[in-house]
């Protein structure tokens, strides 16, 4: 069990409760969230190691929650995955444009998704992913700490 | 004397050739090419009595009537024929240059025009055509025609009263001849001097190349000359010895025995002329006058013309008798004069003065007094009358007077009445025969039928001009003088000269009136050119008639459209608007005005009290003392009458009548033009509504492109108002985003592509750029409208706000990608949780298990609504959706379709009931699927913290039940509210969210179906609040549901 983390945004709870199982079942530590906003925060705080996404969602969709992703230097280049019911060719590669790494439509095989997941996280160089977390985390730290100061 | 002799005689040619263009005409004919935007027109004119013709015309070659050009020509071959055309009916030709002769037809070189063909007439005679090409025109509508064919008719009353006012110019001449024949007679010259000036004046005022006096010898045998003019003088000195036997002069003889004038057109072949003489002095044409004194004749004026024939006009005929009968005085008073020194001196003194007086250009009532105050003095009477007699009914109205008192001029009118009264030569009176053409009355005081004791002596002689008695000029004497033969002969010799004088001034008065009345009409017809307003042009008619005629009342009676009632005018004179728009008068109460319209024969009642032809109703209702109706017509259609009513005594005259027809003729030619006009303005005001008032926008274009119509469609499509629309460039008004963007004209509205391919473009669709940039979605059609008079086209844009259209194309679109989305979500969760389950190298737990199969309930039963809503939209689209009704118990089955959808909802749906009674008729299933579409939406719309929170209630009231289902979700923003029970629509909030923007739409129709109304509440921010009622029974439909007593009875069990 290599217990990295996953963050799966849908706003169905059906959905997450499958692919959390899914996922759960391979080991991966799974959290789920049912908004984009409460998605964004998660991943701020959660740091994972993996998202996935879905696209149709009130309030924040997948679309605004890619671009807030990329835009924060605690998530940017974190693999994405498209968790989606829109099939258009158009939409995925949109999804691939904004920096998506995978596009999977629902409805979708449990066993692709997790061997989706598994090729994302082993590709992604694990000394680099290593390295960034450090970098994260230490950034992450030095917020704390200032924030600690200040509150003291 | 002085005066005669440095004022010179002027003469004037009594009848000028047409040579000249009256004053005025080429602006009417210009103003008619302009009007009826002609191109060409042709006026041909009979010319002077004696036969011949003249035509002008005038071209223009631009509308603008820049280059006009005019041309005269003496004749033309068909003139004729063209002025024998019936006058006052225009005729539409297709080929006017055909029809109206070689000049036209050679301006137009032989291009075949249009036009309209006319006879022009005046006060019933016709005096010429006029004919009005209209190039490039070929209208099709009749109405056009009859428009330009009012509008010839029109402008040919114009012409004729110029051409009128031209003819009478030529009397005005002539009555300034009588005023020189006058001035010669009343001078104190030698008889011979005064014979050699009239046989001058007489060559002179008739074109004659040779005039001359002859008298009878004493004998009656010969003729001996008197005075010649272009005579060689050897050949007066053979004359004046009398070698003229009367008995060799045939031509003389006649004229003699006559006492009428004798024209020879052709001495040539006239067998009565001496074809010596003839031959000798190379006569052509002659005119013998004869000098008559009372019955006797007692020698002639003769007139020669050489070099070319001539044919005599009336005006010189008439000179010519004025000449003879003054020569007649003259030698008359010459003889006079020899027989008493003493009375030829006082007549010369009374010449004297009224000669000086004439000089002045005294007026008609300024003569006659003149007359009177020298008549007396030179007679020394007491009083002096002047009688006029009208020419038309012989009626004699004491016009001047003179005397020592009012009761002395009473006295002596009472006394001239009487002796009228008893016949022309009564008893007590001597007749005198002598004297120039005159009758002489004298009476006798104390004679034995004097008709009282002691009334004075009367002396009354003939006012008399070329033997038509004029009038009479009395004189009362002094009681006890008596008056002798000298004295008659006296005052009829004064009568003599002074009736020359009244006779001009009576001619002059009445062409001074007549050309007043010609320029009124002539500014009248110029009015109604332009088209003015019709009442007001009525009103000016009748005003102008008031004034004219010098009548107190004048009303226009209109014809009403059923054409039974004749209706006053509300613009009258002497009659307020209300009792002139009260006249409204059937055949049986005004047979008089009928009459007059039926016949076109005016009517004259001098004494309407007593006339039985008259509805006294309306005469007494008046006071109507005399009446004077003459016909509107217009060709042979009737319009109205006019009525005037009072004029002073003596009343309505012939001529008045004449005149008012012409007013009349006028006012018809109005009421015609103004019916037209109402019709065609009637017609563009129609367009005009459905123009402005279509739902489409419509702008029109010239063929320049400007914009020259623009409705308020279109104004709320561009953005632009109508004012300031007019008169732009099209494609620089409406633009489209491209021709904004890129300057590219070509992508702008191809309204001029269509001017220029002459094509019209069926239908296409664009966005048109607002002038605040709002984009709009149109669907335009272009029509190219060639114009049938000109090379003017025009372009029509046709547009329609297609946005709504679009958006319901954009909806449906959007609803195709939805309902795949809608159906794919609960099929990828079911398709989800069984393959996970079914994963081989997965063990589940058994609440996993179970978690998962409620999972995939749920998600089927979404399927299942979808589904469901889809096939409702599709049988409310088809027509089919109907409400199957029962009796149904609404406790078991809401609380069936919150159970169900308790768990999405995280068991925060709160079921609330209220009222009693829950029993209705309605389709139980349609009723689940309009909650659960509503409940759905509260769970679908909770909000990012999820606050679910809905509570449902239903309230059973009296006449119906109603569901409130209230949620603390996002809710729906004001501007969208009125707009969620559409189909397809869904809100820019719930764009990312699942839907197919089917549910309330259904929702709607549902509760409509079932009479029951649906709608959003109040402001229960945060959240939505929907209602709908569900009434208890429906009212309208013969679908019954099962008895009351049945439901009692359910409702019972239920409680």
């Amino acid at each position: 069990m290599s217990g990295e983390k996953i963050l799966v945004i849908d706003d169905e709870v059906g959905m997450l409760d499958i692919v959390a199982t899914n996922l759960q079942a391979e080991g991966y530590t799974v959290v789920t969230s049912t908004s984009g906003q409460s998605g964004l925060e998660l991943a701020g705080s959660e740091l994972p190691d993996l998202i996935i996404l879905d696209i149709m969602m009130p309030e924040i969709d997948g679309w605004e929650v890619l671009r807030r992703l990329e835009k924060k230097p605690v998530t940017a280049g974190l693999p994405v995955i498209m968790l989606t019911a829109k099939v258009d060719d158009t939409d995925v590669l949109a999804g691939l444009e904004r920096g998506a790494v995978e596009y999977i439509t629902k409805p979708f095989f449990p066993e692709n998704l997790v061997a989706t997941v598994k090729i994302n996280l082993s590709a992604f160089d694990k000394s680099l992913r290593d390295e960034h977390r450090a970098s994260l985390i230490e950034r992450r730290r030095t917020i704390l700490d200032q924030r600690q100061k200040r509150g003291e | 004397m002085g005066t005669t002799e440095e004022t010179g005689i002027y003469l004037a040619d009594p009848s000028p050739p047409l040579d000249t263009a009256p004053e005025g005409l080429r602006e009417l004919l210009e103003q008619t090419l302009i009007v009826a935007g002609a191109s060409a027109i042709q006026l041909t004119l009979r010319g002077p009595a004696s036969g011949g013709f003249g035509y002008m015309h005038a071209v223009v070659a631009s509308p603008d009537g820049e280059a006009v050009r005019y041309s005269t020509e003496p004749s033309y071959p068909g003139a004729e024929a063209a002025t024998e055309l019936a006058p006052g009916s225009p005729i539409w030709t297709d080929d006017v240059a055909s029809v109206a002769g070689q000049p036209l037809a050679g301006l137009l070189k032989g291009q075949s025009i249009a036009g309209v063909e006319l006879g022009l007439e005046f006060e019933a005679r016709s005096i010429g055509a006029l004919h009005i090409g209209f190039e490039g025109r070929n209208p099709r509508r009749t109405k056009t025609i009859k428009f330009l064919c009012a509008l010839a008719r029109q402008t040919s009353i114009g012409i004729a009263s110029l051409v009128e006012t031209q003819a009478l110019k030529g009397r005005v001449e002539q009555s300034r001849a009588l005023a020189d024949i006058a001035r010669i007679s009343t001078s104190t010259l030698q008889l011979d001097e005064m014979l050699d000036r009239l046989v001058a004046a007489a060559a002179r005022l008739t074109h004659a190349d040779r005039a001359s006096i002859w008298l009878l010898s004493p004998d009656g045998e010969r003729l001996l000359a008197s005075a010649m003019f272009g005579v060689d003088e050897k050949f007066l000195s053979a004359w004046k010895e009398g070698d003229q036997l009367l008995t060799d002069q045939q031509l003389s003889r006649e004229a003699l025995e006559s006492g009428t004038p004798v024209v020879v057109l052709d001495a040539g072949s006239d067998p009565r002329t001496d074809k010596a003489a003839v031959e000798f002095f190379g006569d052509k044409s002659i005119l013998i006058v004869p000098l008559t004194l009372g019955l006797r004749a007692i020698g002639t004026l003769y007139l020669n013309h050489i070099e070319k024939p001539h044919s005599y006009t009336a005006a010189e005929i008439q000179v010519a008798l004025a000449i003879a009968s003054q020569a007649t005085s003259a030698i008359e008073n010459a003889r006079l004069y020899t027989e008493s020194e003493e009375q030829r001196e006082r007549l010369r003194a009374s010449f004297r003065r009224l000669g000086d007086a004439l000089g002045s250009g005294p007026t008609l009532d300024e003569t006659l007094q003149l007359v009177v105050n020298i008549a007396r003095e030179m007679m020394d009477a007491r009083a002096c009358v002047l009688e006029l007699e009208d020419q038309v009914d012989g009626r004699s109205t004491v016009r001047a007077s003179a005397g020592e008192g009012p009761s002395s001029v009473d006295d002596l009118i009472r006394l001239v009445d009487q002796a009228t009264a008893n016949g022309p030569a009564p008893a007590g009176l001597s007749t005198l025969e002598s004297g120039a053409s005159l009758e002489g009355r004298r009476k006798r005081n104390g004679s034995p039928d004097s008709l009282e004791e002691r009334s004075p002596p009367l002396l009354s002689v003939a006012l008399s001009v070329d033997d038509h008695r004029i009038g009479s000029l009395s004189v009362a004497g002094r009681t006890g003088a008596e008056f002798s033969d000298e004295d008659t002969e006296l005052l009829a010799g004064f009568a003599g000269g002074a009736a020359v004088a009244i006779q001009r001034s009576t001619l002059e008065a009445e062409v001074k009136a007549r050309l007043h009345h010609l320029s009124g009409l002539y500014s009248l017809s110029q009015a109604i050119s332009s088209l003015g307003d019709f009442n007001e042009t009525l009103a000016h008619i009748v005003d102008q008639i008031a004034t004219v005629l010098d009548v107190e009342r004048c009303v226009i009676l209109l014809l009403d459209d059923t054409g039974t009632k004749l209706v006053g005018h509300s613009h009258a004179v002497g009659l307020e608007p209300e009792q002139a728009a009260l006249m409204t008068l059937s055949r049986e109460e005004a047979t008089a005005s009928w009459d007059v319209l039926d016949t076109g024969e005016p009517f004259v009642a001098n004494d309407s009290m007593a006339d039985e032809r008259l509805n006294l109703r309306y005469v007494d209702a008046f006071g109507d003392e005399n009446l004077l109706i003459v016909p509107m017509r217009v060709g042979e259609s009737p319009v109205g009458v006019i009525r005037a009513s009072n004029k002073p005594p003596p009343g309505f005259s012939e001529s008045d009548a004449r005149l008012m027809n012409i007013f009349a003729t006028q006012a018809a030619v109005i009421v015609q033009n103004a019916t037209l006009f109402r019709e065609v303005m009637r017609e563009a005001r129609q367009l005009e509504a459905i123009i402005s008032e279509a739902s489409d926008g419509i702008a029109v274009v010239d063929s320049r492109g400007q914009i020259i119509a623009f409705n308020a469609a279109m104004e709320s499509l561009t953005g632009w108002p109508r004012a300031e629309a007019i008169g732009r460039d099209c494609e620089e008004l409406i633009q489209t985003p491209a021709s904004r963007a890129g300057d590219d004209a070509g992508a702008a509205l191809p309204l001029k592509t269509v001017l220029e391919t002459k094509q019209s473009i069926p239908y296409s669709e664009t966005v048109l750029l607002s002038r605040d940039g709002n984009r709009v979605d149109v669907g335009v059609s272009y029509s190219y409208v060639p114009s049938p008079w000109d090379e003017s086209p025009l372009a029509v844009a046709i547009v329609r706000d297609i946005s709504a259209l679009k958006e319901v194309e954009g909806m449906k679109s959007d609803f195709v990608s939805l309902v795949s989305h809608e159906l794919r979500t609960p099929l990828a969760l079911i398709k989800g949780y069984i393959a996970t389950l079914l994963r081989p190298d997965m063990e589940l737990d058994p609440d996993t298990r179970h978690r998962f199969q409620i999972g995939i309930n749920g998600a089927a039963d979404r399927l299942g609504l979808i589904v469901h809503n889809l096939l409702s939209t599709s049988r409310i689209e088809s027509g089919l959706f109907r409400p199957h009704r029962k009796e149904i118990e609404l406790v078991p089955l809401v609380e069936r379709v919150v159970s169900e959808l308790q768990e999405s909802a995280h068991g925060q749906l709160e079921l609330l009931w209220r009222g009693e009674g829950f029993r209705v008729v309605a389709d139980g299933e349609q009723i689940s699927l309009v909650l659960g579409n509503l409940i759905g939406n509260s769970i679908k719309y909770a909000g990012p913290n999820q606050e679910m929170s809905i509570r449902i209630t239903v309230d059973g009231r009296k006449d119906d039940i109603k569901f409130t289902i209230r949620d603390r979700g996002i809710g729906i923003p004001k501007d969208l509210r009125g707009r969620i029970f559409e189909k397809f629509y869904r809100g820019p909030e719930s764009q990312s969210a699942p839907g197919t923007g089917l549910g309330l739409y259904i929702c709607r129709k549902v509760i409509e179906a079932h009479g029951g109304m649906i709608e959003l509440e109040g402001d229960s921010e945060p959240g939505t609040q929907i209602s709908f009622v569900l009434p208890r029974r429906l009212s309208q439909t013969g679908e019954r549901p099962e008895l009351d007593t049945g439901a009692e009875k359910d409702r019972g069990a239920q409680e």
